[in-house]
């Protein structure tokens, strides 16, 4: 559409875009594109660094071909593992290799991967503390964190924007009840309502049902601001003349609200929601790392973090602070986006030359 | 009479989604010493592009040619100091929605001041409050005091339109463009502004280009009269040779409608 | 029985902790298929009264009925949409700027007659005909209309149902002249065709005078004076009314601002012609045949 459009103009817009299409596409892809699945284990590889890949050997005549080694470990004066490459015996890397089974899309079996090798294990970003690959386990992360963000944000706005058109619309008691609780919402701090509401259900839930917990919370604590400002566009809306006419016409409050009210507050709305997704990302991510979200073994960004939490662990195994580069792209991408949209958005367009 | 404005071959062309508009296309015309000339056009025909290109306070999106020749030299050749020199001081300009002219949280004695000490360079308190009083009194503006310490948003339009023109003529200008000063005024007070106008042209012996889509207004307060259709100018003349025998076939159009509301 | 008639009717707002009186005993009336003209400036309490006749605000006193019935209470509500319908000032404020002409049309249809998508194309390329527009108009947003065509689209809409009065709210002040003169001629067509009675509301006097039958002339939210539209031009009498007239002939050179007197006629502080007596509010009475007034200067 027109708006897409406008988007390509922007370099920095159609980067984000093209960004936050791979993360969602790995998202849905990410059995397909981790070499193991996420809860696969292996005491062989505890915090093992990520996995060199080599493309020349002179002695073993390999060129053009990426390949790994070995990697094997001792134990050092202060009980740590020091990993290093075993280059007696080349691994070559393989594409759409046979793996652990699954379901594509949810539909089809099948067990080929994108990449993969056999023998050894290969750890793109390295391992964590069970010598799980980070690199699937964020794969499979991104399908909580990113999922959380758009479908908490569309539940919010649903309910936001439906609160505030009535509200806006109907003015007197009315708006007066709706807007006092709106502002009681809005009173408490959110991080602290979030915590505080996870709290009153019992800690150890199905991973389902924290997800779904989780959603409800941040959507509950979300509507409320967009509400408001949606309501105030509707109180300047209904003023309108064709917003008379059809009353005069003879059209029903509600048909009003739907069809005249709401869709002009949707230019609005758009960026808006684009803005706030980092949000809903974040809070999923603060609940996690805390141990109150997505429980082990499921991943998620935020729960991928928890092993950061101690500066030793940063110091000597950094690669698990991937998860959260993986976290600020994202959010900085949809920072970007909803700016790009609400300059594109503007209802002020100049004639260029 | 000697021309005091002469705009030569006056074409403004807006460049949009790979399109060229043209807002005026090679209007010629000149401004007698002490006439009111009328621009009369239907909207979207360029009126308000000429008045504001006779100032050169064009969209700098907009590309301009030919030439406004004013005092001996072409405005658009003009660097922003002399522009300067002439917007308000020479040429004066009136808006159609009086609040235009204002800054809504300054009063209007500050207003006033300001100008006259941005403009006129003075700042000695009772030449200003002279020439205030002057400009007051010329415009028929009661309650001075009153008034000088009002926001704008307190006034009505007829007074703020009325403070707009006493604000434009303290600057002693010698041309004042007027783009449809009475259309969002009530009859009453359009008719008050209309004899304002008329009596301005007796005593100060300024010359105004009047824009307006109102022919009955045209007919009463210009001179001559230009008619513009779609940026070009169809036809001018004097006032009473146009009502009677239009030669444009777009002018005898707008003749007859008029007529037939009579 | 008259087409509508309005008795005392009232309205007032508060604004500001002041109570603002912007109708303060009207009385009006529109008979069928006739025109009556209701003159004004701005601020006069016309799209107020425009506003209560319609029922989008319940008025503090006073009865208007239409084709006899009452439509000041709520409940004759359908009956009021049925039969009265506005147009407004500015054509592309009328309409959703998001919705194409059909959809504006068939939204108005919908409400009172149940007919599918495709019947209605053809009633509305009928509606188009009447309203001397092409078909192709039936499929445009309004911002691709010209000022004129917009307009005639939203008459054709406030006709869908057949109303018996249209109430017509400046309906030409935004469009340029050609366009006015045929919007006119438009007008009086479709009176003579459809029998519809218009209460036109303009601040024009001059041009009132191609459809009115009645001219009734308000000020401050009181109608000061009201005829039949060949005396009002023979014979104006209220001090407001011929200032009007001065002001539309454009020789009106000098009056002062208009301020609302705490009590007595409202005109008596621009009233070139006030006199003691004044101070009492006068009321309407008729000075001669069917001509009424509300002032004490009887011969003018």
């Amino acid at each position: 559409m027109r708006i897409f459009k406008e988007l390509i103009k922007s370099k920095l817009a159609m980067g984000s875009l093209v960004f936050l299409s791979l993360f969602y596409l790995g998202a849905i892809f990410a059995d397909f594109l981790s070499p193991y699945s996420y809860h696969e284990d292996d005491i062989d590889y505890l915090w093992c660094p990520p996995t060199k890949v080599h493309f020349f050997d002179f002695h073993k005549r390999v060129f053009f071909k990426p390949f790994v080694y070995k990697y094997k470990f001792y134990i050092d004066q202060y009980y740590r593992r020091i990993y290093y490459e075993d280059r007696s015996k080349v691994y070559p890397v393989k594409f759409f290799v046979h793996g652990f089974k699954y379901k594509l899309l949810g539909i089809v079996e099948t067990d080929i991967h994108l990449f993969g090798v056999s023998g050894v294990k290969l750890f793109l970003l390295g391992a964590d503390s069970k010598g799980r690959d980070l690199f699937s386990r964020i794969l499979y992360g991104s399908r909580v964190s990113l999922s959380i963000g758009l479908i908490g944000a569309g539940i919010s706005f649903f309910i936001g924007i439906l609160v505030g058109a009535i509200s806006g619309y109907f003015g007197g008691k009315i708006d007066n009840v709706i807007m006092r609780l709106v502002e009681m919402m809005m009173m408490v701090p959110a991080f602290y309502l979030m915590l505080a509401l996870r709290a009153s259900f019992p800690p150890n839930l199905s991973s389902t049902q924290v997800y779904l917990l989780i959603i409800v919370i941040l959507s509950f604590i979300g509507w409320a601001s967009i509400a408001r400002v949606i309501r105030g566009m509707a109180l300047s809306l209904r003023e309108r003349d064709y917003i008379y006419a059809a009353k005069i016409l003879g059209v029903s409050d509600f048909k009003i609200i739907l069809r005249h009210i709401i869709p002009h507050t949707f230019s609005y709305a758009l960026v808006a929601i684009v803005l706030s997704i980092p949000g809903y990302i974040l809070g999923e991510a603060a609940l996690s790392l805390l141990g109150l979200g997505i429980q082990e073994p499921q991943a998620s960004w935020g729960n991928l973090l928890s092993s950061a939490l101690g500066i030793v662990n940063i110091k000597i195994f950094p690669w698990i602070l991937t998860p959260g580069i993986f976290i600020v792209v994202s959010s900085m991408c949809f920072y970007i986006l909803g700016e790009s949209l609400r300059d594109i958005l503007d209802p002020k367009k100049k004639i260029s030359i | 009479m000697r021309e005091i404005l002469t705009v030569k071959n006056l074409s403004v062309i807006y460049k949009v989604e790979e399109r060229k508009i043209y807002a005026l296309k090679e209007v010629s015309f000149s401004l007698k010493e002490g006439e009111i000339l009328g621009v009369v056009g239907e909207s979207g025909s360029g009126k308000t592009t000429l008045g504001l290109s006779i100032l050169s306070l064009l969209d700098e999106k907009a590309y301009t040619s030919g030439k406004i020749i004013f005092e001996g030299r072409d405005i658009f050749s003009l660097s922003e100091q002399d522009l300067l020199c002439i917007r308000g001081r020479k040429i004066g300009l009136i808006f159609q929605e009086p609040a235009a002219s204002f800054n809504p949280v300054l009063t209007i004695g500050y207003q006033f001041r300001e100008i006259l000490r941005e403009k006129l360079n003075l700042k000695e308190k009772n030449l200003v409050s002279q020439i205030i009083h002057d400009s007051f009194k010329r415009v028929k503006l009661v309650e001075e005091e009153r008034i000088l310490r009002s926001y704008p948003h307190t006034l009505s339009g007829g007074q703020l339109q009325r403070i707009a023109i006493a604000f434009s003529i303290a600057l002693s200008p010698l041309i004042l463009i007027a783009d449809e000063p009475t259309s969002n005024l009530d009859i009453t007070v359009e008719s008050q502004i209309i004899h304002l106008f008329l009596r301005l042209k007796e005593e100060l012996n300024l010359s105004v280009i009047f824009i307006t889509h109102n022919l009955d207004l045209a007919r009463v307060i210009c001179d001559r009269i230009c008619v513009l259709y779609e940026g070009e100018m169809k036809e001018i003349r004097e006032k009473e040779a146009l009502f009677r025998e239009p030669k444009d076939p777009y002018t005898k159009e707008l003749i007859e409608a008029f007529k037939r509301l009579e | 029985m008259k087409l509508l008639q309005i008795e005392e009717v009232r309205k007032y707002f508060i604004h500001r902790r002041k109570v603002v009186k912007a109708l303060d005993g009207v009385n009006l009336f529109v008979e069928e298929g006739q025109t009556s003209a209701l003159v004004g400036e701005s601020g006069c309490g016309k799209t107020t009264l425009a506003k209560v006749i319609v029922g989008l605000y319940p008025p503090e006193a006073g009865k208007i009925y239409l084709r006899g019935e009452e439509i000041t209470s709520k409940k004759n509500r359908a009956f009021l949409r049925r039969n009265a319908q506005m147009v407004f000032q500015n054509p592309y404020l009328s309409l959703d700027p998001r919705c194409r002409v059909f959809f504006s049309f068939y939204e108005a249809l919908s409400i009172f007659t149940k007919m599918n998508k495709r019947e209605a194309v053809t009633f509305f390329k009928e509606l188009l005909k009447s309203v001397e527009l092409p078909e192709n108009v039936l499929w445009r947003y309004p911002h691709q209309l010209s000022g004129g065509q917009l307009q005639r689209v939203c008459i054709a809409r406030s006709l869908i149902n057949n109303p018996s009065l249209l109430i017509l709210d400046e309906p030409t002040s935004a469009l340029d002249i050609s366009t006015t003169s045929k919007i006119i001629d438009l007008l009086l067509k479709i009176q003579q065709e459809k029998k519809v009675g218009f209460l036109f509301i303009s601040h024009n006097l001059k041009l009132v005078k191609h459809l009115a039958w009645w001219v009734f002339v308000m000020y401050y939210g009181k109608i000061v004076e009201f005829a039949p539209k060949d005396l009002i031009y023979k014979n104006p009498l209220h001090p407001y009314t011929k200032l009007l007239l001065e002001a539309t002939a454009l020789k009106l050179k000098d009056i002062p601002e208009p301020t609302l007197p705490e009590k007595g006629c409202r005109f008596f502080p621009r009233c070139p012609y006030k006199k003691e007596v004044c101070l009492k509010e006068p009321t309407l009475i008729e000075i001669e045949n069917n001509h009424f007034l509300a002032c004490y200067l009887e011969k003018g």
